[in-house]
C-alpha cells in the first residue's frame, strides 16, 4: 500500500537531513506505530506520505514515496488526499467550518462532489467516529476528544485507503484519549483502513498495532511487534529520586487551606461545589480528574485569578479575597500548560527580569536573580536569546525562571507534561521535583495518571465540582474510580525506571 | 462574559426565513436610516423593524439586553447632540445649562463657551432611532440565523469563495481567540506584570500574534490535506431556500420602503 525507498529529506535551510535512508514498507490493513524522542523525523514522515512533502513543504528530497505503486512526486495533493488522508496533532488547527457537518463535508466539497454523493459521506463517516448525535453542533461547543473525532470524520470523509495520525492524542484528557484512540481500533479492524500513527502513549497503542517502529535522528533503528518482549525503550513509566512517603515527613505547616469553596461562572454553570482542601508545606500534590471536572478552576483559585463565590482560600495567612493576583505573585507561582501564553519579551533575561521589576527589586539585585533563575533551569547561557528561538522545552524551562525568579512559596503546574515525549517529560519532573525538594509546595494538575501517581505525595481526584478522593498515594486501602487508577500498577507492560536508565 | 448578541433557537416564520431575506433587509434598513430626515419617518422605521423582532420572540433575558443597549444609545446620542448641536440657519437653539462658560478664564474663550441645549437634545434623541433601526435590522439577523446560514447566505449573494472562506474561518477561530488572550492575560496577572489594561493589551499581542502565525502555517496544511484549491469546481454542501415566507416579506418590504421613501421625497 505504502512503500518508502532509501527516503531522505532536508528541510530548506537546514544542514542535517530530518529523514535519513528510511525504507518502508506498509501493507493493507496493517496498524504501524512510529515512536521516538521529539524532533527524530516522526511528523516529517507523516508528511511525506500525503505529499505535503515535496509539494508543499520545500526542501531537497531523495529515494521514493510509492501510495498503491505511484510516486507521490507525480500526483497533486489533491489527489493523493484520496487515498492517504492525515489528522494532525491539534483538532481546533484543522477544523475549517462552523458545524460538525459542515466540516466533514470541507473535503468533498473541494473534490466537487454533487450533493447527495456530499451526503453519502457526511453520513458515513459521522457513523464510522460515533459522532452522530453532533452532527448539527458548533464545533467550539466540543469537547476535545470530540473535536479531534471531527478532524477524523473529516479525513474519512475523503475516503482514503491510509490513514496516517501525527499524535492524535496529545492535547487530549483520559477519556478524549480512550474515543479517539476506540475510533482509530475500529476504522482498522472493522473497516480495514491502514494505519500509521505517531503516540508516545505507547501502553495505549500497543494492544492495537501489529508493530512498532522506533526512530531516533531521522532514522527507524528498531522495529517491534507487540507479542516480543517489550525493549526498555519502549516501556513508559517514570521513577522519582526518593519515595514519596518519605517525602512527606517534610510536610509541616498548612501552606494552602480551601474551606468550603463554591464558584460558578456568570452564566450560572456551577464549577466548584463546596470544595475542601488542605496542602502542607513541602507536600506534591497532583490534582487529577477529567476535562470540566474543576480541577483548573480550582488551581486559579489558589493565586485569586479567581475568588470563590462562596467559602475562602488561605495561602499561608493570605485570603485571596483580600489580594489581587498581582499580589500573590510572590507567594504562589503559576504555570500555564503552553509556554507560548506566557512568553512575552523580546530576550530571555527581559523575560525573567520584568516581573522582578513590576516587583520592585532594584537593578543590581534583579541582575543578580535574573542569572540565579536562568542558572536552575539550564538556560545560564541564554540571557541575550530571542525566547521564540528557543526550543519548546526551553521555553518551558524559561517559563519556570519566570516564576523561580520570584521565590514562590507554593508553585501550581498546569499540565506540565501535555505534548511531551518521554525524555524531555522525565526533564520536566526532575525540575518539579528539586523544587520541591528546596522546600516549595507543588500542586500539579495533570491528565497523566501514571505521572500522577509516581511523583505526587498525595492525588486529589475531582469529578463534577468536587473532590472525590482524597489520600496519600502510599493508602491503598481507598477505592479509586477505575479511569484515575494507575495504569502502570495494572499492566504488566510497564518498566519502572528503565526509561531513565535509557535517558541517562 | 456572554455576547449580548447571539443567536437563539427558534421556530418563527422569521427563524425559517431564507438568510438572504434577512441580510438584504438589514442592507435596506441601513439605506434608508442614512435618507429619511424627519423625525417622524425615522420613528415610523424603527417600528417597522422592530416587527420581525417582535415575531421572533426574542427570550425576556436577551429583550431586557437589548433595552438596556438602547437606553445607553438614547442617553449617549441625546447628550452628545445636547452639546454639540449647532444648526446653520435659523435662531440659536434654546440653552438649558452651561458646561463652561464663555466668562470661563481661558477654556471659555478657548471653546466660545459650551452650553447643553434644548434642540441638540431634542435632535439627538430623534438620531437616535436612525441608529436603532439598523440595530434592530441587524439583530433580527444576529439572532434568528446561526452563523453558518448567514455565510451560506453571503456565499450564494455570489461573494468570492476566497472571501468567504477567509470569513468563515475568522469567525470560527474567534472563540478560540478570546480563549486564548485570556489565558495569556491570566499569564500575565499572576506575573504581577501588567497591572493596567493597556498594559495588558500591549504586552499580550506579541504571543498572540505569535500563536496565530503558527496556527495558520497548521491550518494551511490542514487544507491542503483535505484537497483544498483542487482544480475540480467547488460544490456546496449547505445550501439556503427561498420560500413563501420569503415572498410576503419581500412584498412588505417593498411597498414599506417604497411609502417611507416617497412620504420622505414628498417633505
Amino acid at each position: 500500500m505504502i512503500t518508502l525507498e532509501n527516503l531522505e529529506f532536508t528541510y530548506f535551510g537546514a544542514e542535517e537531513p530530518s529523514l535519513k535512508n528510511i525504507n518502508l514498507s506498509v501493507k493493507e490493513g496493517e496498524f504501524v506505530v512510529l515512536a521516538g524522542p521529539s524532533g527524530c523525523g516522526k511528523s516529517t514522515l507523516c508528511l511525506c506520505l500525503n505529499g505535503i512533502i515535496p509539494h508543499l513543504l520545500k526542501g531537497r528530497m531523495e529515494g521514493r514515496v510509492l501510495v498503491n505503486g505511484r510516486d507521490t512526486r507525480d500526483l497533486t495533493i489533491p489527489e493523493l488526499s484520496r487515498d492517504v488522508g492525515l489528522v494532525f496533532q491539534n483538532p481546533d488547527n484543522q477544523i475549517f467550518a462552523l458545524t460538525v457537518d459542515e466540516d466533514i463535508a470541507f473535503g468533498p466539497e473541494n473534490l466537487g462532489l454533487p450533493r447527495p454523493a456530499m451526503e453519502e459521506r457526511v453520513v458515513k463517516a459521522l457513523s464510522e467516529t460515533r459522532m452522530e448525535p453532533f452532527r448539527k453542533k458548533f464545533v467550539y461547543n466540543l469537547s476535545g476528544g470530540q473535536k479531534q473525532r471531527t478532524a477524523i470524520a473529516g479525513i474519512l470523509a475523503m475516503n482514503p485507503g491510509v490513514l496516517v495520525f501525527d499524535e492524535p492524542t496529545a492535547d487530549l484528557d483520559p477519556r478524549g484519549t480512550s474515543e479517539v484512540l476506540e475510533t482509530i481500533r475500529r476504522l482498522n479492524r472493522d473497516e480495514g483502513r491502514t494505519v500509521v500513527i505517531v503516540e508516545h502513549k505507547i501502553r495505549q497503542v500497543l494492544p492495537l498495532c501489529d508493530r512498532i517502529l522506533w526512530m531516533e535522528g531521522g532514522r527507524i533503528v528498531s522495529e517491534h511487534e507487540p507479542g516480543d518482549p517489550l525493549p526498555p525503550l519502549l516501556a513508559r513509566g517514570y521513577t522519582r529520586g526518593d519515595g514519596p512517603a518519605d517525602r512527606r515527613a517534610a510536610a509541616g505547616q498548612t501552606a494552602i487551606r480551601i474551606q468550603d469553596v463554591s464558584f460558578s461562572y456568570q452564566d450560572g454553570t456551577e464549577v466548584l461545589k463546596g470544595v475542601d482542601l488542605t496542602v502542607g508545606e513541602g507536600e506534591l500534590l497532583a490534582i487529577i480528574g477529567e476535562n470540566g471536572s474543576g480541577k483548573s478552576t480550582l488551581a486559579m483559585h489558589l493565586n485569586g485569578l479567581l475568588k470563590p463565590k462562596r467559602g475562602n482560600v488561605v495561602i499561608w495567612d493570605k485570603n485571596t479575597r483580600d489580594t489581587k493576583p498581582g499580589q500573590m505573585a510572590s507567594l504562589v507561582g503559576y504555570l500555564f500548560q503552553n509556554p507560548d501564553h506566557q512568553i512575552f519579551s523580546e530576550s530571555v533575561y527581559n523575560e525573567v527580569a520584568i516581573g522582578l521589576k513590576h516587583a520592585g527589586l532594584s537593578t543590581k539585585n534583579r541582575d543578580r536573580v535574573v542569572h540565579e533563575a536562568l542558572k536552575a533551569v539550564d538556560l545560564g547561557g541564554y540571557a541575550d536569546r530571542d525566547p521564540n528561538t528557543l526550543s519548546r522545552g526551553e521555553r518551558q524551562r524559561l517559563a519556570v525562571a519566570t516564576v523561580l525568579a520570584l521565590n514562590p512559596r507554593v508553585i501550581v503546574f498546569d499540565e506540565p507534561t501535555t505534548g511531551q515525549d518521554a525524555a524531555h517529560i522525565l526533564d520536566i519532573m526532575r525540575y518539579i521535583e528539586d523544587i520541591n525538594r528546596q522546600g516549595r509546595t507543588v500542586v500539579m494538575i495533570t491528565h497523566d495518571m501514571d505521572l500522577a501517581w509516581s511523583y505526587a505525595d498525595r492525588i486529589v481526584v475531582m469529578a463534577g465540582g468536587r473532590v472525590i478522593h482524597d489520600a496519600p498515594v502510599s493508602d491503598t486501602s481507598v477505592s479509586v474510580p477505575e479511569i484515575f487508577r494507575c495504569p502502570s500498577k495494572s499492566q504488566s507492560i510497564s518498566v519502572n525506571g528503565v526509561l531513565e536508565e535509557v535517558v541517562q | 462574559m456572554r455576547p449580548i448578541f447571539q443567536f437563539v433557537d427558534g421556530d418563527t416564520s422569521v427563524h425559517r426565513l431564507d438568510p438572504r431575506t434577512k441580510i438584504l433587509w438589514l442592507g435596506i434598513v441601513t439605506i434608508l436610516a442614512i435618507l429619511i430626515q424627519r423625525p417622524d419617518l425615522l420613528l415610523a422605521l424603527f417600528f417597522l423593524t422592530l416587527v420581525p423582532l417582535v415575531i421572533s420572540r426574542v427570550p425576556m433575558h436577551q429583550l431586557r439586553l437589548i433595552l438596556f443597549f438602547y437606553t445607553f444609545i438614547f442617553i449617549g446620542t441625546t447628550i452628545s447632540q445636547g452639546f454639540f448641536y449647532q444648526p446653520l440657519t435659523g435662531p440659536p437653539p434654546d440653552v438649558l445649562f452651561w458646561l463652561i462658560p464663555p466668562d470661563t478664564p481661558l477654556l471659555g474663550a478657548f471653546t466660545g463657551g459650551v452650553s447643553f441645549t434644548l434642540q441638540g437634545a431634542l435632535y439627538g434623541f430623534i438620531q437616535g432611532f436612525r441608529i436603532l433601526s439598523m440595530l434592530n435590522a441587524s439583530v433580527t439577523l444576529v439572532m434568528t440565523t446561526p452563523v453558518n446560514r448567514i455565510m451560506a447566505g453571503l456565499r450564494e449573494l455570489r461573494l468570492p469563495f476566497t472571501f468567504m472562506f477567509m470569513l468563515t474561518t475568522a469567525v470560527r477561530f474567534v472563540p478560540t481567540i478570546i480563549e486564548e488572550y485570556r489565558t495569556i492575560a491570566n499569564a500575565l496577572k499572576v506575573r504581577g506584570v501588567a497591572k493596567n489594561p493597556l498594559r495588558l493589551v500591549q504586552y499580550s499581542m506579541s504571543p498572540l500574534i505569535l500563536n496565530s502565525v503558527r496556527r495558520c502555517s497548521q491550518l494551511a496544511l490542514a487544507a491542503e490535506s483535505r484537497a483544498f484549491g483542487s482544480l475540480a469546481e467547488r460544490t456546496y454542501y449547505t445550501s439556503v431556500k427561498f420560500g413563501t415566507g420569503d415572498r410576503v416579506s419581500w412584498t412588505c418590504i417593498g411597498i414599506s420602503s417604497v411609502l417611507l421613501v416617497w412620504l420622505s421625497l414628498a417633505g
